[in-house]
């Protein structure tokens, strides 16, 4: 059993940057759609998309009366073009998992590492995503079919509405487990080189040995990321009807972006380190 | 806890942990400072101009327009003769009960005039309904005095009750037959005409679970003695009657019951009713759940008698509300200890007698009693602008309880400005609890009904906008009691402008949806529903003249809310207001239509505010504003550059707007167009080219269907940087959700 845990992030913060690219870059394209969208109403006003966000929102809401008779249409397809992002998102986080426990340059050692470990991550991530849009439509269906009626028709509404969200938490709740061990197998196949069942296998076994440990970084990884979106919504709330705000604004999005990025990556080392042993150096393998 | 971290193995390695520390602090550093700059130096570089600091301070352009022809023949500057002044305005009756004091009074007492002892008393003819009487408070109409006495069985859900009434023939012509609205009776069994009507889903939708009824026992005439009281021997009047909406034998919520004789002008009759109204489970604003028991138009119901010598009756239709005499009502409610009572008036005597609980209410200068009895509620009092405000709601709503007080401060002092001080001296605000929404947002005589979750939605204004629309309906249907059946616009359009306008008073921007990154007042809600199908039905129909629920809310509730709002925009938030105050303070305690309230428009904004709101309320007005043309000719012209746009105007609805100018050398110039005719050209000679047009700049009309063409430019934006950006953000988030 080898000694070595993970790289400290910063050694690795070019793949770490490649995990930041990989997940803005596809999104600023996939936005470009809209953005145009929005250009063909509001282009030929010299004050362009800045109308949107005008006080009272008259023009957002305009847009979106435009924009409500694509989406539904367009909804049917959103599956079909989330699944393939989710699944080719597994190269740039897969290669900071390798990177985090190759030494070498990214494409030598961590490249062949990922490499090897593809198939099972793919399939890992595909059961996650399965998984974890299960634990959120058997969240839903269960609260709302068993918070009112447990509660009893004698219950005040206040009751009942409390007992329906107790339960509707499940959902996130479930959705966060099942992400706890996706994560920690993924660390598993990656670090052990084990296929995805064992993988499964070892990341139960780990959160059995120590529910705690690894609840805990997890935890406040969703902590970080969740306050610095509040954040950010609530600073670009203080931004809006300042001129050139916009700038600001995308700097102020970017930088959050990012560190949502690096507080899961942050976990993801823990979840490395946690699924132990060690992994060999690609020059002993 | 996990192994330690490898040692260096080279000095290539050694050093990798240096570049990675300052790669990770440089890029959120390099975004936060380089990016901003960068972009804010694009967009300078673009400067795009804004009137708000520019407007009229560049070089000197001069302006020659041209304006496209005005329609050849005005418009008729009167409603057609389908819909008419519904009820003209009327003298002052014989006898009022004008005081509050007589809402204290004995039962009957409030029909002051002596009287005759016959069945069909003679008096004084009243003056002719075409001679004006005194505007507002002067002029308090009470054509009848309404005696009520209620018991409640709470576990049958029934209410026994009997009915005095001591009615004023204030017509211009005798009657001999009377119309009793019977409005529970929509809800006996699915072949009234109420639960026929099939319009969609909303308010009253679907039958109720339990039917309701109302079943009349006896209606007994009697003459009217001089102290205004039932008597002689009573004229079975029931006995006789058809029971059934006449021509509608499964209907029977509009009953004729004759008489035996003619009831002259300024005569006088007493009716004495005993009935038994079995409610339903909660349907259309009435009805039970549980112990609340929203007891609504539930007593037999003489119809509205119109100056002119006709009966304002109908049968209860699924999107139609009311109208009826002003009068006085004097009710005693009888409960069962631990209910608590909520009612129109103000509460003048209660008393406890075995087991159970009589309150008296009384009120003067209404046309409706309705009341709530429950147990399991709470109640609140607030004093706010002079009145009393009861406010009866279930426990843990306090949240949504302090939104509605906050919103009716607002709303008493912003309604009391606007349309004249709010006459009454208590207002009663139901909330219901959960599994009686339905029986919330209805509006009673100084009883209202609201609604919402107990946690106060975040975000959405729901609460606020019905509290505030509610008590709106204290002056247009309360006070100005015109016909909600056949001109709902008058009520329930005249009402969302208000309350639109008074939410935006008390919560600017947000009025609508607050959020800390997004503000969205209402009227921007209403857009799009008033837009996308206010076209398809005039707003001045009847309320049976709509094809569906859905038709009805976005006409009546939305466009004429934004109607008004435009016309505000186009001729000035002042002229608007004023002509709307004016209306409402003229019209109070009459019965207005359409006509008064294009009157008043007239005079207050001219004959342009008249025909665009005759247009718009009957020839379903409409407006595209657009810019066509737009073109400069660097080189030409004596300043320089010649330059020419066009601005037309579609359809039917002919406002003033006022038209921007960008230029290229940064100046920005406002011109007006009356908007009369259908195009507006310009030629502007200056020293830099005419870089873009924008018609109605600010966004002030409203119901213009197209705001997308109301700009056009020579460069213009093909990306929108502001939705790629945020855009982009949120889907990169989503990105890193859904990642492995």
């Amino acid at each position: 059993m080898s000694e070595h845990g993970p790289l400290p992030l910063y050694r690795r913060a070019g793949a770490l940057a490649l995990v930041y690219l990989a997940t803005a870059l596809p999104a600023a394209l996939a936005a470009a759609p809209f953005a145009r969208a929005a250009a063909r109403l509001v282009g030929h006003d010299p004050r362009g998309d800045a109308l949107l966000w005008r006080p009272g929102g008259a023009w957002l809401v305009e847009a979106g009366r435009g924009a409500l008779e694509i989406v539904p249409a367009a909804l049917p397809l959103a599956p079909w073009l989330l699944a393939p992002w989710a699944l080719a998102l597994v190269v740039p986080w897969g290669l900071l998992l390798a990177a985090l426990v190759t030494e070498g340059p990214l494409g030598r050692g961590a490249g062949r590492v990922l490499l090897g470990r593809l198939g099972p991550l793919v399939s890992l991530t595909a059961l996650s995503v399965i998984t974890r849009a299960a634990a959120l439509a058997a969240g839903a269906a269960f609260a709302l079919e068993f918070g009112p009626s447990l509660a009893g028709a004698s219950a005040s509404a206040r009751t009942r509405d409390l007992l329906t969200l107790a339960f509707a938490l499940l959902a996130p709740v479930g959705y966060g487990l099942v992400r706890l061990v996706h994560d920690l197998a993924l660390a598993a196949c990656v670090r052990r080189r084990e296929a995805a069942a064992a993988s499964l296998v070892t990341a139960l076994g780990t959160v059995y040995r120590g529910f705690g440990r690894a609840l805990a970084p997890f935890l406040a990884s969703l902590l970080v990321q969740g306050a610095s979106v509040a954040l950010a919504a609530w600073a670009v709330g203080r931004l809006m009807g300042t001129p050139d705000e916009w700038p600001w604004v995308l700097a102020l999005h970017q930088a959050t972006l990012l560190v949502v990025v690096v507080a899961r990556a942050l976990w993801l080392r823990r979840a490395l380190a946690l699924v132990g042993p060690p992994w060999p150096p690609p020059d002993e393998d | 806890m996990g192994p330690p971290a490898p040692a260096p193995r080279d000095r290539r390695a050694a050093a990798r942990p240096a570049v990675g520390r300052a790669l990770a602090y440089a890029l959120p550093i390099a975004l936060a400072c380089l990016l901003p700059a960068a972009f804010a130096a694009a967009r300078r570089a673009q400067a795009p101009g804004d009137a708000s600091g520019a407007a009229g301070s560049g070089p000197a352009y001069v302006f020659r327009a041209r304006f496209g022809d005005a329609p050849a023949a005005p418009p008729p500057a009167s409603p057609p003769p389908a819909l008419p002044r519904l009820a003209p305005s009327a003298p002052a009756p014989p006898g009022s009960a004008a005081s509050a004091a007589s809402a204290a009074a004995p039962p009957g007492s409030a029909a002051s005039a002596p009287a005759s002892s016959a069945p069909a008393s003679s008096a004084p003819p009243p003056p002719s309904p075409a001679a004006p009487g005194p505007p507002g408070d002067a002029a308090p109409r009470a054509w009848h005095a309404t005696t009520l006495r209620a018991v409640l069985d709470p576990a049958a859900h029934v209410v026994a009750g009997e009915e005095e009434i001591v009615w004023t023939n204030h017509s211009v012509r005798s009657t001999d037959e009377l119309y009793w609205h019977l409005y529970l009776n929509a809800f006996r069994d699915t072949r009234s005409l109420f639960l026929r009507e099939s319009l969609g889903p909303g308010r009253g939708g679907r039958p109720p679970d339990d039917a309701g009824r109302v079943d009349v026992e006896r209606i007994d005439l009697f003459a009217v003695d001089a102290e205004g009281r039932p008597a002689g021997e009573p004229v079975d009047l029931w006995g006789p009657a058809e029971k059934h909406t006449p021509g509608d034998p499964e209907d029977a919520t509009d009953l004729r019951v004759a008489l035996p004789r003619p009831v002259p002008p300024g005569g006088r009759i007493a009716l004495r009713v005993r009935f038994r109204a079995k409610l339903p489970s909660i349907v259309e604003r009435t009805g039970y759940s549980g112990t609340f028991h929203m007891v609504a138009q539930w007593f037999p119901k003489l119809a509205q008698r119109t100056p002119e010598g006709t009966w304002n009756h109908f049968p209860f239709h699924r999107l139609a509300e009311f109208a009826a005499d002003f009068g006085s009502y004097d009710a005693t409610l009888d409960v069962p200890e631990g209910y608590l009572v909520g009612a129109t008036g103000r509460l003048v005597e209660e008393r406890r007698e075995g087991g159970r609980v009589l309150a008296r209410y009384a009120q003067d200068r209404v046309h409706d009693f309705a009341w709530v009895a429950a147990t399991g509620l709470l109640e609140r009092r607030e004093r706010v602008a002079g009145a009393d405000v009861r406010l009866l709601y279930p426990p843990g709503h306090e949240r949504a309880l302090a939104r509605e007080i906050d919103a009716l401060a607002g709303a008493f002092d912003c309604f009391g400005r606007r349309y004249g001080p709010y006459p009454y001296d208590v207002l009663t605000v139901v909330h219901p609890p959960p599994g009686a929404e339905e029986a919330g947002g209805m509006e009673y005589p100084t009883l209202v009904t609201t609604g919402g979750p107990w946690h106060g939605p975040p975000l959405a204004r729901s609460i606020e906008a019905v509290t505030v629309h509610e008590f709106g309906h204290q002056y247009f249907y309360g006070l100005v009691a015109s016909d909600e059946h056949a001109a709902p616009f008058l009520d329930e359009g005249l009402t969302s402008y208000a309350e639109g306008a008074c939410l935006d008073e008390r919560y600017g921007p947000g009025s609508g949806l607050e959020s800390p990154w997004l503000r969205v007042e209402s009227a921007a809600l209403m857009r799009p529903g008033a837009v996308e199908s206010g076209r398809d039905v005039p707003l001045a129909s009847p309320a049976t003249g709509f094809p569906s629920a859905r038709h009805y809310g976005t006409v009546v509730y939305e466009r004429g809310a934004l109607l008004l709002r435009t016309l505000a925009g186009a001729f000035g938030a002042d002229v608007v207001d004023g002509a709307l105050g004016r209306y409402a303070r003229e019209q109070r305690f009459r019965h207005p239509g359409p006509a008064e309230l294009l009157a008043a428009f007239g005079e207050a904004g001219g004959p342009d505010l008249r025909e665009a709101l005759r247009a718009g309320l009957f020839e379903r007005g409409w407006l595209d504003v657009a810019v066509t043309d737009l073109s400069s000719r660097p080189g030409e012209g004596p300043r320089g550059t010649r330059s020419r746009a066009v601005v037309v105007r579609r359809g039917n609805l002919a406002l003033p707007l006022r038209v921007r100018f960008f230029f290229d050398d940064g100046t920005v110039e406002d011109r007006a167009w009356a908007g009369q005719g259908t195009f507006a050209a310009w030629d502007i000679d200056g020293p830099s080219a005419l870089r873009a047009v924008v018609a109605d700049p600010e966004g002030a009309l409203w119901l213009d269907e197209n705001w997308a063409n109301n700009a056009r430019s020579l460069e213009p934006q093909t990306n929108a940087p502001r939705v790629w950006e945020r855009a982009a953000y949120w889907l990169g988030l989503l990105g890193v959700a859904l990642a492995p």
